[in-house]
């Protein structure tokens, strides 16, 4: 009777063994896909910068262009929005150099030697 | 302390964390530059027949730099443009001794910037410019084979002769090169197309101003002529790709 408990536990407790989690095969759902979308590409240690590459052409082929497309959307948008003005001293700093070329070119031109 | 073991652990963790979430703030330029200097001391030279001038060696400038980008509208950086030319000398007594000559316009980039598009920006640069030109000859100890002394003396002193230096040489020792520093200025205006949001396409126009004379060269500790160069006020054209590494 031992015996046959014991044969029966054995494969028994293999079968109910616990599952093996799934890999998720989506490459849209790695992680560096979701810290891209957080922070940016830009924010990625270039250490990752080729897997972050591998990973979202893989993404694209199943499918998740709109998913890689966002993501540099929104990395244009952030940046955009920090510096679509300039603010303090930068614009005045930006004048004097249009103007200081300007009046370089135009010596240049107008200038006989 | 044991409180103060925690206050540093949480600085010390803001700090490693922070890089990660912050944008990028250091990039890398690689590229190429285009002017147009009069090198009359080579070109125009009567007494030694230097390597033939084509765009590579005179208007053609490889420019290498990295910003800091320390402001959301600015950033500073290191940038370097060199001219490169490379030959053997014809028109010495004997020989014909390589020739090298290089010019570095090493810069210090105060540059301001605004995004006109997502993808399109718009940049203003000044910056001091701390110039320094080199010129070496390769020869050989006794450039003649026949015997007759001809040393590398004498081939420097042709070389200088030919810049109007009439005070000879009287011994050169084995470090040949001879090399001049100047100050000037340069502003550019430029046009950035991002490719990617960590790369972009850099298009730069403005002016180069150099302070060059031809006294001032050294050689070995003495003071020589070197050539005969306009290398001021000058337009000035860059091309560059731009890569956000931090």
């Amino acid at each position: 009777m031992k015996i046959i408990i014991i044969y029966l536990f054995i494969p028994f407790s293999f079968y109910y063994s616990q599952e093996e989690d799934k890999v998720d095969t989506n490459p849209c759902a790695d992680p560096i896909i979701s810290f891209a979308r957080k922070h940016g590409v830009k924010a990625l240690p270039i250490t990752d910068i080729p897997k972050y590459l591998k990973v979202s052409k893989a993404c694209k082929e199943n499918g998740g262009e709109v998913v890689i497309d966002q993501i540099y959307i929104n990395e244009y948008n952030r940046d955009f929005e920090q510096s679509k003005f300039m603010s303090g001293w930068t614009s005045t700093y930006g004048m004097c150099v249009t103007a200081i070329i300007f009046y370089f070119f135009v010596g240049l031109i107008t200038v006989e030697k | 302390m044991k409180c103060q073991i925690l206050q540093f652990k949480s600085i010390l963790a803001l700090i490693v964390l922070f890089p990660l979430y912050g944008q990028p703030k250091i990039s890398v330029d690689l590229g190429m530059g285009f002017y147009e200097p009069t090198m009359e001391g080579f070109d125009g030279n009567k007494l030694v027949a230097f390597p033939t001038g084509n765009i590579l060696t005179r208007n053609i400038l490889l420019n290498f730099s990295t910003y800091y980008e320390f402001f959301h509208n600015a950033r500073v950086g290191y940038n370097v443009l060199k001219s490169i030319d490379i030959g053997r000398l014809e028109g010495f007594e004997t020989s014909k001794p390589v020739f090298y000559r290089t010019i570095n316009y090493r810069m210090i980039p105060l540059e301001t910037f605004f995004r006109l598009k997502p993808k399109v920006e718009l940049n203003f640069t000044l910056t001091p410019i701390w110039g320094r030109g080199r010129i070496s000859l390769e020869t050989k100890p006794s450039s003649s084979d026949d015997g007759d002394g001809h040393t590398i003396t004498d081939d420097w002193n042709e070389l200088l002769n030919s810049f109007g230096d009439e005070n000879p040489l009287s011994q050169v020792a084995s470090e040949n090169g001879m090399r001049s520093d100047w100050f000037g200025y340069s502003g550019m205006i430029g046009y950035r197309y991002y490719l990617r949001p960590w790369i972009g396409l850099d298009f730069k126009m403005g002016f180069l101003n150099n302070s060059y004379k031809k006294n001032s060269w050294r050689f070995q500790g003495k003071k020589v002529k070197g050539p005969d160069m306009k290398i001021d006020e000058i337009p000035i054209f860059t091309f560059k790709v731009v890569y956000a590494i931090k």
